[in-house]
C-alpha cells in the first residue's frame, strides 16, 4: 500500500527513492488504570504506519515493528507484626499460614496481570499489530525506565492519570518520572474528557 | 490497508536548541499525519512549527548592562525597543528558516506529500504560549525536545517540557537528545 502512495504522490521521483525506514520499537506501559489502555488505544489508532508498525497478516517480523506491552507488578510487601509477648502462640500460627497467604496473593496478582495483558493483546490483534508482552516486578517507575534501556525501545508510551500539581508532588507520578528519566522518546497520553477520539476541527466548547 | 492515522495537526515546538530541531526531524520521520485521498473533502494533516519569542521587556531585562542609563525596565526609549524587537525578529527568522529547511529536506522522503508544514510565531512565556497554541489549533499531538539530557545525569526535564507534558490538551511526545547525524543532507 505504501508503494502505491509513493507513486501517486511521488510524481516523477520514482518508487525507489522512498527508503523504508527501520521499524520502530514501541513500548507501552500497562497497568490497571484506564489511562494506560487509553494510551494503548491512541497508539494503535494514530501511530499505525509509524516507522514500520504496519498492520499485516504476514508472519515476517523484519519489516514490521513490534509493540511491547510492559506490565510491572508491584511486589506484595508482606509485613508481619508480632502482636506482643502474649501473642507468641498466635504469632506462630500466623507465620504458619503466612506462606500460603503469600502464595495466594501471588497467584491472584499473576492472574490479574495475565488478564490485563490479554486485554491489551486483544486490542493489538484487533488492529492486526504484532505485540509481545513483558511482565516485570518491582517499583513501576524504575522498572519501566530499566525496561526501556534493556530492550532498547525507541518510544515509551505511558498514560497519565491527570493528577493535579499537589498530588503529583506527593503521590509521585509514574508518567512524570518516566518522562524525566527514560533515555528514549516518551509519549504521554492524557485521557481526554470525551470518550470519542479527538478529531481535528471538532468544536470544543 | 493504508495507515489509518487520524492525526490532523501536529505541533512541534522549536526554540533554536539542537534538541528541538532533532525533535522536529524525528516528528517528520515518524509521525504520520492524516492524508486523505485526493477526492475527499477532508483537510490533510499539517505540521505546525511553533516558535515562542520572548517579549521585549524580558529581553531587555536580561541584558541590564546594555541599558546605559539603567532606567526602569519598561522601555521608554522607543528606538531601543525597536532595536530589541528587530534583533529578536532576526533570531526568530533564523530559527524558523532552519526549521523549514529541515522540513524541506525531509519532504523528499515523505511518500505522501500532501502533508503541509506551517509555521507560527507567538510572543510570550514559552510554557503558557505553547499550551495556548495547542488549544487554539485543536492539535492532536505536541512534539518537543528536551534539554539537559546527558549533560546532567539523572537530572530533570526542562521546565518547559515538563509544564507542557502536564498541561497540554493533547498527547505529548518528548524527544531526548540531539540525535546522531546519520542523515546526510543531500
Amino acid at each position: 500500500m505504501e508503494e502505491e502512495a509513493a507513486t501517486v504522490a511521488g510524481g516523477g521521483r520514482g518508487e525507489q527513492t522512498w527508503r523504508r525506514r527501520p521499524p520502530m520499537k514501541v513500548m507501552v506501559a500497562i497497568d490497571e488504570s484506564d489511562g494506560s489502555f487509553y494510551a494503548l488505544q491512541w497508539v494503535l489508532d494514530h501511530l499505525l504506519g509509524v516507522g514500520g508498525i504496519v498492520p499485516s497478516n504476514e508472519p515476517s517480523v523484519e519489516d514490521t515493528g513490534m509493540i511491547t506491552l510492559l506490565h510491572v507488578q508491584q511486589p506484595f510487601h508482606h509485613h508481619v507484626y508480632p502482636v506482643g509477648p502474649g501473642g507468641g502462640g498466635a504469632a506462630a500460627a500466623f507465620y504458619g499460614t503466612s506462606s500460603s497467604f503469600q502464595e495466594g496473593v501471588r497467584l491472584a496478582q499473576a492472574e490479574a496481570s495475565a488478564a490485563l495483558l490479554a486485554r491489551a493483546m486483544r486490542m493489538c490483534s484487533d488492529k492486526m499489530v504484532k505485540a509481545e508482552t513483558l511482565i516485570m516486578e518491582g517499583e513501576p517507575k524504575d522498572t519501566i525506565c530499566q525496561a526501556t534501556e534493556q530492550t532498547h525501545v525507541d518510544l515509551l508510551v505511558v498514560g497519565s492519570r491527570g493528577l493535579g500539581k499537589i498530588k503529583r508532588a506527593f503521590l509521585g507520578s509514574v508518567s512524570d518520572y518516566c518522562a524525566h528519566h527514560a533515555k528514549c522518546a516518551v509519549l504521554i497520553v492524557k485521557p481526554s474528557g470525551d470518550s470519542s477520539q479527538p478529531q481535528s476541527g471538532a468544536a470544543k466548547p | 490497508m493504508s495507515s489509518t492515522s487520524n492525526l490532523g495537526c501536529a505541533v512541534v515546538a522549536v526554540d533554536g536548541s539542537e534538541e528541538s530541531m532533532y525533535a522536529l526531524r524525528w516528528a517528520l520521520d515518524n509521525v504520520h499525519l492524516r492524508s486523505p485521498p485526493a477526492d475527499s473533502s477532508e483537510l490533510p494533516g499539517s505540521f505546525v512549527v511553533v516558535h515562542v519569542q520572548s517579549p521585549p521587556s524580558i529581553a531587555a531585562g536580561l541584558n541590564p548592562g546594555a541599558i546605559p542609563f539603567g532606567g526602569p525596565i519598561d522601555l521608554e526609549v522607543p528606538a531601543f525597543a525597536a532595536a530589541i524587537e528587530a534583533h529578536q525578529k532576526r533570531i526568530t527568522q533564523a530559527i524558523l528558516d532552519h526549521a523549514l529547511e529541515i522540513c524541506r529536506q525531509k519532504k523528499v522522503f515523505i511518500p505522501t506529500s500532501f502533508v503541509t508544514v506551517k509555521s507560527q510565531v507567538v510572543i510570550g512565556d514559552p510554557k503558557d504560549k505553547i499550551c495556548e497554541v495547542v488549544e487554539s489549533l485543536n492539535a492532536d499531538l505536541l512534539v518537543m525536545g528536551s534539554r539537559d539530557f546527558g549533560a546532567i545525569k539523572r537530572m530533570f526535564l526542562g521546565s518547559v517540557s515538563n509544564y507542557c507534558a502536564n498541561h497540554a490538551q493533547c498527547p505529548v511526545i518528548i524527544i531526548k537528545g540531539k540525535g546522531k547525524e546519520e542523515e546526510t543532507s543531500s
